[in-house]
Order: C-alpha cells, then sequence, then structure tokens
C-alpha cells in the first residue's frame, strides 16, 4: 500500500472516528450542564 | 441538462426512505431551534451565545460553518480537474493561516468586550472605519453560494425546480436561526457537524472501494495529478496562499472567538479543528480524483455526488445528501446571522447615532437576518458565476480590513482615526478597481475559469487575473494606514489599544 492510500485511509479514520468522539463529548457536556443545574435546583439546607 | 429530465433523474434517484431521512434531518433541525429560542434572554444570549461556549460545541461549529459547499464542491472539481495541487496550495495555506489566528489573534481578541469585527474596528478608529468594515464583511456574509448550492443539490437529487429549492434552504436556515441566533446555529451545527463528516468518511470508502483504491488512481490518471505543484503558474500558488489570509479577518471565526467561554477553548477547538478540516479537504480531493479515474462524463462540480450517489446503497443516499444539505445550512445560517448583525449593530447604530436597547436590538437584528436572507436569495437567482463573486467577496473583505485590524491588535502606538479609514476605504478602492478593469478589458479564460487582463506595456505583456485584486490592494491599504497615521488627528483619547490592554484580563 502507497503512502497516500495510507494517508488517505488515515484521514477516513480521523474524520470519522473523530467528528464522533467531538459529538460524543458534546454530550458529556450537555449532560454536566444539566447535572449541574439540577443539582443547584434542590433546596439549599 | 434540462429541468424536466432533471426531475425525472432525481425520481429514479432516491428511495422513500432517503427520502423519509431528509425530512426527518430537516425537521430535527426546526424542532432544535424551537427548543433553543425559550433560552434567549437578551442580543447576547442570541448573538453570542452569550459567551458561554465550550470546546466540543465550539469544534462543530467552527468546522460546519467554515466548510460549504464551495469547499465540498470546489475542492472536488479541483481534485477531478488537476488533482491534489488544490489540498497542497489552496487547502493547506488555510491551516497555517489558522494556527496564526488561534496563536496570535484570538488572545489578543479577547481583550475586549467585542460583539463583531467591525466592533473590533470600533474600538480602534471609531465610527468611519467601522461602517467601511460593516459593508466589506456584509457583503461577505451573504452566503449566495451556500444558497445557490442548496438549490442545485435540492433538484439534482429531489427534483425540486431550482429557484424552490434556493428559498427553501434559505427560509429553513432563517427559520432556526430567528429563533434561536447562536446558540441554536451552533446545536444544529453539531449534528450537521457530525452528519457532514461521518457521511463524507462513508461515502469515501465505499467510493474508493467501488473503484479500486488509491492505488488504482495511479494507473487511470496522468502523473501531474499527483504532483503538489500541478501544473499551476507560480504566481497562481502565492495567490492561493494570499487568499489564506482572509481567515484572520472572517467574521464567523471572530464570532466564535467572542462566544467561547474561555481562550483555551478557541485554542483547542482550532487544533482539533485543523485536523478535521484537513481530513476532510483530503478526503474531497481524493473523491474528486477518483470520479476523473472513473471516467465520469459529469460537470467537475457535480462528480463527487455523482460518484457518491452511484455507490451508495439505500439509507446511506439519505443520510449523505441530509450532509450535503447540513454542510450548506450550517454555512448559510452562522452568515445570515453575521449578515443581519453587521446591518443593525455594526451599520445601523453609528449610523443613526443611536444605542438601542437590548431587546430593539434582538429586534433589528433578528430583521436583519430577513433582509440578509431576501438579498442572498435575489443574488443567488441572479449571479451565474459564483465563483466570481466568492472571489469578489473575499477580496473586499481582506482588501478593507486586514491592515487596520492587524494595527489594531498588534500596534502600540495609539491609533488615528484617519489611518484606520484610509486604510480601508483605499483597500476597498483598489480591490474594485481591478475587479472592474479585469472584468471590463480582460477575457474570460476557460482553461483557468477566470477573467484574465492581458497588459501591455512597453514591449512585455503582464497577465492581471481577477484573482490578484488583493496583491494590488493590501499594499495600497497599508500605505494609507501609514500616512493616515502619520498625518491624522488624534481621535477621542479613551479606550486603551488592544495589544496594551493586561493580559492577565484575557480568558
Amino acid at each position: 500500500m502507497s503512502a497516500m492510500a495510507v494517508f488517505t485511509w488515515l484521514a477516513i479514520v480521523v474524520l470519522v472516528a473523530g467528528s464522533l468522539a467531538v459529538f460524543g463529548w458534546f454530550l458529556v457536556d450537555v449532560v454536566r450542564l444539566f447535572g449541574r443545574r439540577g443539582r443547584g435546583a434542590r433546596p439549599q439546607g | 441538462m434540462p429541468a424536466r429530465a432533471i426531475r425525472a433523474y432525481a425520481a429514479g434517484l432516491m428511495h422513500p426512505t432517503d427520502l423519509a431521512i431528509i425530512g426527518l434531518y430537516i425537521l430535527g433541525i426546526l424542532a432544535l431551534g424551537v427548543a433553543v429560542s425559550r433560552r434567549i434572554g437578551g442580543f447576547r444570549d442570541w448573538f453570542i451565545a452569550g459567551g458561554s461556549m465550550t470546546t466540543p460545541v465550539l469544534v462543530c461549529t467552527l468546522v460546519s460553518t467554515y466548510y460549504g459547499l464551495d469547499v465540498l464542491f470546489g475542492a472536488s472539481e479541483v481534485g477531478f480537474v488537476d488533482g491534489v495541487v488544490g489540498w497542497f496550495f489552496y487547502s493547506r495555506p488555510y491551516y497555517v493561516a489558522i494556527l496564526i489566528a488561534a496563536v496570535f489573534f484570538a488572545r489578543r481578541l479577547r481583550r475586549g468586550a467585542f460583539l463583531s469585527l467591525p466592533d473590533v474596528a470600533a474600538h480602534a478608529y471609531g465610527r468611519g472605519t467601522q461602517v467601511v468594515v460593516a459593508i466589506a464583511s456584509f457583503v461577505y456574509a451573504l452566503p449566495m453560494l451556500a444558497v445557490m448550492g442548496i438549490g442545485l443539490v435540492l433538484e439534482m437529487v429531489l427534483g425540486v425546480p431550482f429557484v424552490w429549492g434556493v428559498v427553501a434552504g434559505a427560509a429553513i436556515s432563517v427559520v432556526y436561526t430567528l429563533l434561536g441566533g447562536l446558540l441554536a446555529d451552533a446545536l444544529t451545527d453539531t449534528v450537521q457537524f457530525t452528519l457532514m463528516c461521518v457521511t463524507l468518511g462513508i461515502a469515501a470508502a465505499l467510493a474508493l472501494g467501488a473503484h479500486g483504491g488509491i492505488d488504482a488512481l495511479r494507473t487511470a490518471l496522468p502523473a501531474s495529478y499527483f504532483e503538489p505543484r500541478g501544473t499551476y503558474p507560480a504566481a497562481v500558488l502565492a495567490v492561493f496562499g494570499i487568499g489564506a489570509l482572509s481567515v484572520l479577518v472572517e467574521p464567523a471565526f471572530y464570532q466564535r472567538i467572542f462566544a467561547a467561554e474561555s481562550y483555551r477553548s478557541v485554542l483547542v477547538a482550532l487544533a482539533i479543528g485543523i485536523v478535521l478540516w484537513a481530513a476532510f479537504d483530503w478526503i474531497v480531493t481524493l473523491l474528486g480524483m477518483t470520479a476523473a479515474a472513473a471516467g465520469l462524463d459529469v460537470e467537475p462540480r457535480s462528480a463527487l455526488l455523482a460518484l457518491t450517489l452511484d455507490v451508495l446503497p439505500i439509507g446511506l443516499k439519505g443520510l449523505f445528501v441530509s450532509g450535503v444539505i447540513a454542510t450548506a445550512m450550517s454555512t448559510i445560517d452562522s452568515y445570515l446571522l453575521i449578515a443581519g448583525g453587521n446591518l443593525s449593530y455594526d451599520l445601523y447604530r453609528p449610523l443613526a447615532r443611536t444605542e438601542p436597547g437590548d431587546t430593539e436590538l434582538l429586534r433589528l437584528t433578528r430583521i436583519g437576518v430577513v433582509i440578509s436572507a431576501i438579498v442572498t436569495i435575489a443574488f443567488a437567482l441572479f449571479f451565474t458565476s459564483m465563483v466570481s463573486a466568492w472571489v469578489f467577496m473575499a477580496s473586499m473583505l481582506v482588501s478593507a480590513a486586514l491592515v487596520p485590524i492587524v494595527a489594531a491588535l498588534f500596534f502600540r502606538t495609539r491609533l488615528r482615526p484617519a489611518a484606520g479609514l484610509a486604510s480601508s476605504v483605499t483597500g476597498l478602492l483598489v480591490a474594485g478597481t481591478v475587479f472592474v478593469l479585469t472584468n471590463a478589458y480582460g477575457a474570460y479564460d476557460e482553461e483557468w475559469g477566470t477573467r484574465i487582463w492581458s497588459v501591455a506595456i512597453g514591449a512585455r505583456t503582464f497577465d492581471v487575473w481577477q484573482e490578484y485584486a488583493v496583491l494590488f490592494a493590501l499594499p495600497a491599504s497599508a500605505i494609507a494606514f501609514l500616512i493616515g497615521q502619520r498625518l491624522g488627528q488624534s481621535g477621542p483619547p479613551a479606550q486603551p489599544t488592544i495589544s496594551a490592554q493586561v493580559p492577565g484580563e484575557v480568558t
């Protein structure tokens, strides 16, 4: 397999796995944000 | 292809499952806009998402906004016609410019409480330069190419008449942008970003597999397709590189830098973005080359779409078309928001010499978004050559804004309003003049797809491409800046220069 082929398959993997990882990170962020809001909404004391 | 033939072709192309997926995608995007609209408190919430964007949202919105159908179709067109040169000399300089923007510009930009690119000009030079930069930013931000692209895609794959495709694409983007502002735009961008990256990656793997892989390209295509410099003249490659400077005054980048929760988020998001952009560009270029190797008899711009729709199975085809529509819509919504903000915040406010309240500013910007959408649709239906329009828009922005904004961010001396105004107006005028002259006296060159004006000076002839406008405008803008700085009067002594503000204030 040539260097160009390796680079291309690497680009495909980076694009698909990278975008899914970023989307997963975003979902974790959203869950954490709502979690923080939920805890803050509880009556204190 | 006549309209009836296109509709007949489209009718046989998409399975009901594919159509249902596209319909679901559009309904989902609209529902997200409605959901986000309930969280909008005021103009800052709406226009820069309250300055609360986290790193993953920034990655999604930066990558998907900056990459529209012009990249998807344009880069594949270059791959189809010329090979890898597009990636090496057109795309790669952008990654360097983005890195420069992240490391040197973003930190300084976050020192002021700015909302837009013209806001930076207003801070440094006052109202005059703000208005000129706002006009250039408005013209640049009109998403004509994306709107036209979505019209072509809907006509090609769904058989929707071009005019209705253009109107529908713009209208859907306008609805959720009006409702939820930058937050809705950014959240829809996360879905659109994932959709466009994943579907392109899958489509590339299937298309390459179906046509013998990369190594089969070497036997089918001429050697020049694999030359990093291709067959382009050195001057054109230099112009490609200079074109990347537009990143340094890119209104969508600026808006996202201001909307980020911290400088670190911007830095990390742009670093991840560069890797994803590089992968995206390479794959798109390779797909163009694969289409050429497969001998597809299509317009170069349609090569990617024709190749991928040919190999994708039912279901994935609908997902891919949704990804293509997402690529366009994520660009349309972001730039309409910027153009609307330019009209209300950067033009109406200083020209009417008024400081509207938060609610009024929100209302005016929403009206600005609608006006921008109408102007965009009108231009998209009027212009035939969108590539020329794109070159014109980007040249105008760089020529008007680059010198004054770089000076505002990096000069430690007190800046004079005349310097900013002289450099932005001179840049605009010189770039505009080169465009008028190349269009009036030049001829359209089929090989290079641009207008070239051959000027005879003595025994020598010089070819002036319309793309060279920036080469003339930038030095003229810099000279005008120095003259204005030397001869102009001091402005009102109020704010410290951006470069002199305390670095510790940056978040």
